[in-house]
């Protein structure tokens, strides 16, 4: 049986852009820079389209990639531009209409969360805003479930403590994620 | 633990997930940035075997049978074998397929331009993982902006095997393609993805072994594997509002370090970044070995 390829990008850039769009956008400080992001990403999938697993289990193989190209656009000089100036604006026009305004920095909870590890914040959100399952973030993060499991019972523990407490002065956000919120940022595992 | 837990942090997301989704389908964007990607960057290439000659030239033919108005085959220097085919669809679009080998391209411009169309095809030798892909530019458009009226892509599932499709009625301008072709023995790479991705020579490795990826791990299986090091030293960084920059320095020993990127320079050299142990890296410098995600089939490669 032949497999088109083009076909399959398609299928996969129909069902998944606008989930990748707005991870991006979540995590990202500009919205051009999302609108890059998403662009390299389905660049890959392009590139490597027979390696894209079948089925919805492309989702998290490409959560999983755009994971590392966010990484690697906060690299600096190592970037690369994926899209010209035109399209990136339109790209970032879309995003702007679906941005909930200043609600972050107000937020207890958001400075709860951004007090949380780069780890932990990354787990919360990926479940809290992007929807994923645990099996599928097991897979973006290349661990097992049961890891997530564990990790997400720890992150939760360890948010409402922040919580709780309210004592973010001592507990300050690390400021470091260049994004709006985390920075996906690839770690060693634990076992 | 119920999703429900994850309320409180759904409030503060920082996009309005159903709005986005329905502004980008009926975005204009969404439509361009799609035939941006697959218009302009490589084409899929599906991973299978590569057939043998004589396959390919009876696919050649059968494909020349089909053709219902125009069709040529060049052939490869010494062989019998066709090395691309270019014919005309009823539709006046122009398909040329097998072109992945083309290395003297000056046939095959002179037939496009018998078709009107005003083609420079430039072979560009690259690393394993690259072979098939092409890109196209115009004089008019400059790089990395979209050819219209050129596809690439509709090949038949077979590596070195692939199909560009010229409308001429469309297309306008002086093209050039860069053509991403096998480089011969001893050839250096023009172009070359990072060596740790599938595909490549040391594709999968950061998988088998872990990361952060050791400098003397990864040299202890070169001469296995026929390859030689060019190692590169870190040694200074420099922060800027934008990220920053790196300076290396050539290193005759293995560092001791965890590397943080290489690529092959050849079939037979690798150049390598390594960071050394005890150097702080600052924050925009972290390794870059693949842009795809690990999984058991690429560690088992190297078990």
């Amino acid at each position: 049986m032949s497999y088109n390829g083009r076909a399959r990008f398609e299928e996969i850039y129909d069902a998944y852009s606008g989930a990748i769009l707005a991870y991006a956008a979540r995590r990202t400080q500009d919205s051009q820079e999302a609108a890059d992001i998403t662009a390299e990403t389905f660049t890959v999938a392009w590139r490597r389209i027979y390696e894209v697993p079948p089925g919805e289990e492309a989702r998290p193989w490409l959560y999983g990639v755009a994971r590392k190209v966010l990484a690697n656009h906060h690299r600096g000089k190592r970037r690369r531009r994926a899209l010209d100036e035109r399209l990136a604006s339109n790209i970032a026009g879309v995003i702007d209409t679906a941005m909930v305004n200043d609600t972050a920095e107000k937020s207890t909870i958001a400075r709860a969360l951004g007090a949380l590890s780069e780890r932990d914040r990354e787990l919360l959100t990926l479940v809290g805003w992007d929807g994923l399952a645990r099996d599928e973030i097991a897979k973006i993060l290349g661990c097992s479930r049961a890891t997530v499991r564990l990790r997400l019972h720890r992150a939760r523990q360890r948010f409402q403590t922040l919580l709780l407490e309210g004592d973010l002065k001592r507990n300050p956000p690390t400021g470091h994620g260049s994004g709006r919120w985390a920075t996906a940022r690839p770690e060693q595992e634990e076992v | 633990m119920h999703d429900d837990e994850f309320r409180d942090i759904r409030t503060i997301d920082p996009i309005e997930g159903d709005r986005l989704a329905e502004e980008w389908a009926s975005s204009g964007a969404k439509h361009a940035l799609f035939q941006a990607i697959t218009m302009s960057d490589a084409p899929p290439l599906r991973k299978l075997h590569r057939r043998s000659p004589k396959r390919l030239a009876a696919l050649a033919a059968t494909l020349a049978v089909a053709a219902t108005a125009l069709a040529v085959a060049g052939l490869l220097p010494g062989a019998d074998t066709p090395a691309y085919a270019v014919r005309q669809l009823e539709n006046g679009v122009i398909q040329i397929e097998n072109v992945a080998d083309l290395h003297d391209p000056s046939g095959l411009e002179k037939e496009l331009r018998e078709f009107g169309v005003d083609v420079q095809i430039v072979p560009r030798p690259v690393s394993p993982s690259m072979v098939g892909q092409a890109r196209a530019t115009t004089d008019a458009l400059g790089e990395d902006e979209p050819v219209e009226g050129l596809t690439f892509g509709g090949n038949d599932g077979t590596k070195g095997v692939f199909t560009w499709m010229i409308d001429p009625r469309v297309f306008r301008d002086r093209i050039t393609i860069e053509l991403y072709v096998q480089a011969d023995q001893g050839e250096g790479y023009d172009v070359s993805e990072e060596v740790f991705e599938p595909g490549e020579v040391l594709g999968g490795l950061q998988c088998a072994l872990g990361e952060p990826l050791q400098a003397a791990d990864v040299a202890s299986r070169l001469s296995s594997l026929g390859l030689t090091a060019q190692w590169e030293v870190l040694t200074a960084f420099e922060t800027d509002s934008d990220g920053g920059t790196y300076t290396t320095q050539p290193s005759a020993e293995v560092p001791n370090g965890q590397i943080i990127s290489g690529y092959a320079v050849d079939g037979h050299t690798v150049r390598f970044e390594v960071l050394p142990d005890g150097q702080a890296p600052p924050d925009w410098l972290k390794p870059r070995l693949s842009d795809i995600p690990c999984s058991k089939e690429q560690a088992a490669r190297w078990k």
